[in-house]
């Protein structure tokens, strides 16, 4: 097994093979335990219960469809956010952006439908040289993101100063599609959770995007330049957030160059909720949608419950502050677990010393890459 | 993000503050190398074109500037502080706090008839305790500063939105709620000077000499550059810590009182550009991101660049979507220079 840190968030492996050697089903469970995403899907869990206690007409195939359809673009933007994150960086633009998409969508792609497709090709292309400027001139994207979500937000409301505009009807038809079985907001959220999962961890760009998150040096060795990889990551999170904003105007109707400043702090928070962890190259895209679930269900559930919506901040707020306590007791667990196993099943599986997550560079991900060229 | 090659700074303070050093040449150099001067030169050009568009009136520009932008700079004071232990501390709650302490006071106050000192010992008491709870949450639940300020921040949005809600006098009867005195010594002040300036001024000098004497700032530098080396030379990493995050939670509570006096009382989104803004003061003034090097004059003069900027795209009167494109432009286009003077080292 390489030592390849970036093995583990698909972790089914993480655990299986050393179960089969015969550690028992402890080991197992353990593993289960320890899984960076599970605080998400527990969460998830109990916010879909208190749900079904307060409000059972949510369970029908209506209920979940008008649940579920207004967390599509959160979804969208917590992965977008989550490929910048993994790639070492962080977007506070991502607001503005689906603001401007939405706002595009709203007007050019209804009125005239080439120049709005060469509005969006444009968005996507302003959106790499952000990130090409960010990784050559070497600037921290914390704040170069927040100067060009003023630049987003500035060519949203130039294009419509006011909340207003006409949604072209396929988009709303795309997103509002009757399903067989399944509501379509579900699968679309199961599709972006296992396509983005696929992304990051079995295609070359996303481990290219990855390892440049995990060890910048390494990426400048093996290929033609951390220039690329960002270009690539950028591009990535344009594309994401294009088909975010498209989900999001089916859903209002109309254009508002303001309608996505939300989605700015509630992505990150997802993600860290989800298991991702600022530095890069850890990547729980499972987890990250789960996270925006939860936050998503989180103002749903306040509805149903009439808390006042002065509170939802607050509970959004204290959610995660408990979802972090939660992940930091079983931290402890956690190295109790691995101190066993590397006892159990010898030294093979000494590149996961406890605590590695907190120090990205001890764990070399270069194995990997000597077959990569971008 | 993350500690990167470039943060290692072999010395702690900034280059300007190093003139004992000899020749002419040498002080030219340290000059030219010096992180606030990117900012300081924009900020000066940009006060030229606004005071020329403004019939020429340089005095009244600079004097607007240094009141307006006094109440960013003593924020982006309490930022730096933050920014400068390192390891991506960062301490967003800052709007939520000034916010806060600005219906703090002014239900103590009440107009004028509550007792003034109160208000402000509650008010720096509250600023404590939420600069402990941030610290708390990111040393004892190993949380990343941004989602721990910004959770902590969410409970102190709710709490003044739901205090607003059921006291309505407080939300609305706003108007001169904290009082004479506080709103004196916002908007008043001596000899053509505003008392804002003085006390930004003022602030800025205590904040650099600070960083220049003190064992504190010896300590939060040596720890913002390596938290390994600084740890495992005594330094009591936590404590600093919690200090940084009190002093920033201190300063929005206070400027919180300050601006309500200003604007003539709370406003639910008075803080909103001070969470970012904060932060962007503290980047264009010099100061790392990753921590270790910290200037206090080039976050003043930061603030003051970024009002001009405002007051700039103001009175250009365009359209807001222009404006905001203007400012978006004008910070990328100088951070790239910032970014590029540090490649060069």
């Amino acid at each position: 097994m390489p030592a390849s840190r970036c093995e583990q968030p698909e972790s089914g492996r993480r655990t299986h093979p050393h179960g089969t050697r015969g550690t028992g089903r402890s080991v197992a469970l353990r593993g289960l335990l320890l899984r960076r995403d599970l605080p998400s899907a527990v969460l998830v869990i109990a916010l879909l219960a208190v749900t079904a206690a307060v409000e059972p007409a949510v369970f029908s195939y209506e209920g979940l469809d008008l649940t579920f359809i207004g967390l599509v673009p959160l979804v969208c933007a917590a992965v977008a956010q989550l490929v910048i994150m993994v790639g070492g960086d962080i977007d506070l633009s991502i607001g503005s952006a689906f603001g401007l998409v939405n706002v595009i969508c709203a007007t050019s792609l209804n009125s005239h439908p080439v120049i709005g497709v060469l509005e969006l090709l444009g968005f996507v292309a302003a959106y790499v040289a952000m990130g090409a400027l960010i990784e050559l001139r070497r600037l921290p994207s914390l704040v170069m993101t927040f100067a060009f979500g003023f630049v987003w937000l500035g060519l949203a409301l130039v294009i419509l100063p006011d909340p207003g505009g006409t949604v072209p009807t396929w988009v709303t038809t795309a997103f509002g599609a009757t399903v067989p079985w399944v509501p379509e907001p579900i699968l679309l959220i199961s599709g972006f959770a296992v396509v983005s999962w696929m992304y990051l961890t079995m295609t070359r760009p996303g481990r290219l995007i990855r390892a440049i998150g995990a060890r910048k040096l390494s990426v400048q060795q093996y290929t033609r330049g951390p220039v690329n990889v960002k270009i690539l990551m950028y591009a990535t999170a344009a594309v994401v957030i294009i088909i975010g904003g498209l989900a999001l105007s089916a859903q209002s109707g109309s254009g508002d160059p303001n309608s996505g400043q939300s989605y700015v702090l509630v992505s990150i928070a997802a993600i860290i909720l989800g298991g991702g962890e600022f530095g890069g190259g850890l990547a729980w895209p499972v987890g990250a949608v789960l996270g925006a679930v939860a936050f998503g269900l989180v103002s749903t559930i306040d509805t149903y419950l009439s808390i006042s919506s002065n509170l939802v901040s607050g509970v959004e707020g204290a959610i995660l502050l408990i979802a972090l306590g939660l992940r930091r007791s079983l931290r402890g667990l956690e190295i109790r677990h691995v101190a066993g196993r590397i006892l159990t099943v010898g030294d093979s599986d000494g590149d996961e010393a406890p605590g590695n997550e907190d120090v990205p560079d001890l764990v070399s991900v270069a194995p990997e890459l000597p077959g990569a060229s971008l | 993000m993350g500690a990167t090659s470039e943060s290692f700074q072999p010395h702690g303070a900034p280059e300007g503050s190093h003139p004992a050093s000899g020749s002419v040449k040498d002080l030219l150099g340290s000059a030219i190398r010096y992180r606030g001067l990117p900012v300081l030169i924009g900020t000066v050009i940009l006060w030229f074109v606004v005071a020329l568009h403004s019939h020429g009136r340089f005095g009244a520009t600079l004097e607007s500037t240094l009141t307006v932008g006094a109440f960013l700079s003593l924020v982006g004071l309490g930022q730096m502080f933050v920014v400068a232990a390192g390891s991506g501390n960062i301490d967003l709650s800052v709007p939520y706090v000034l916010t806060f302490g600005a219906y703090l006071a002014g239900g103590i106050i009440n107009g004028g008839s509550g007792s003034l000192l109160l208000a402000v010992v509650v008010t720096v008491a509250f600023g404590l305790a939420v600069g402990v709870a941030n610290a708390t949450v990111i040393v004892h639940l190993n949380v990343p500063p941004i989602v721990a300020t910004l959770a902590v921040g969410f409970l102190i949005e709710s709490g003044y939105l739901e205090l607003g809600t059921h006291q309505s006098n407080l939300a609305h009867n706003a108007s001169n709620q904290l009082g004479n005195t506080v709103s004196n010594v916002a908007t008043g002040g001596f000899g053509g000077f505003s008392y804002m300036a003085v006390i930004a001024i003022g602030c800025v000098v205590i904040a650099q000499l600070i960083l220049w004497r003190s064992w504190f700032a010896r300590r939060l530098l040596a720890m913002g550059q390596s938290l390994a080396a600084a740890r495992l030379s005594g330094v009591a990493t936590n404590r600093i810590t919690v200090t940084v995050y009190c002093i920033s939670a201190v300063m929005a509570a206070l400027v919180g009182v300050l601006l309500g006096g200003y604007i003539g009382g709370g406003s639910l989104d008075m803080g909103t550009s001070y969470q970012l803004g904060s932060v962007a003061v503290v980047i264009l003034g010099g100061c790392f991101i990753s921590g270790g090097v910290a200037n206090s004059p080039g976050v003043g003069i930061a603030a003051m660049f970024l009002t001009l900027l405002i007051t700039l795209t103001d009175i250009l009167n365009v359209s807001p979507g222009v404006q905001q494109i203007i400012e978006g432009v004008i910070i990328v286009g100088l951070l790239s220079v910032v970014g590029s003077a540090r490649n060069v080292e």
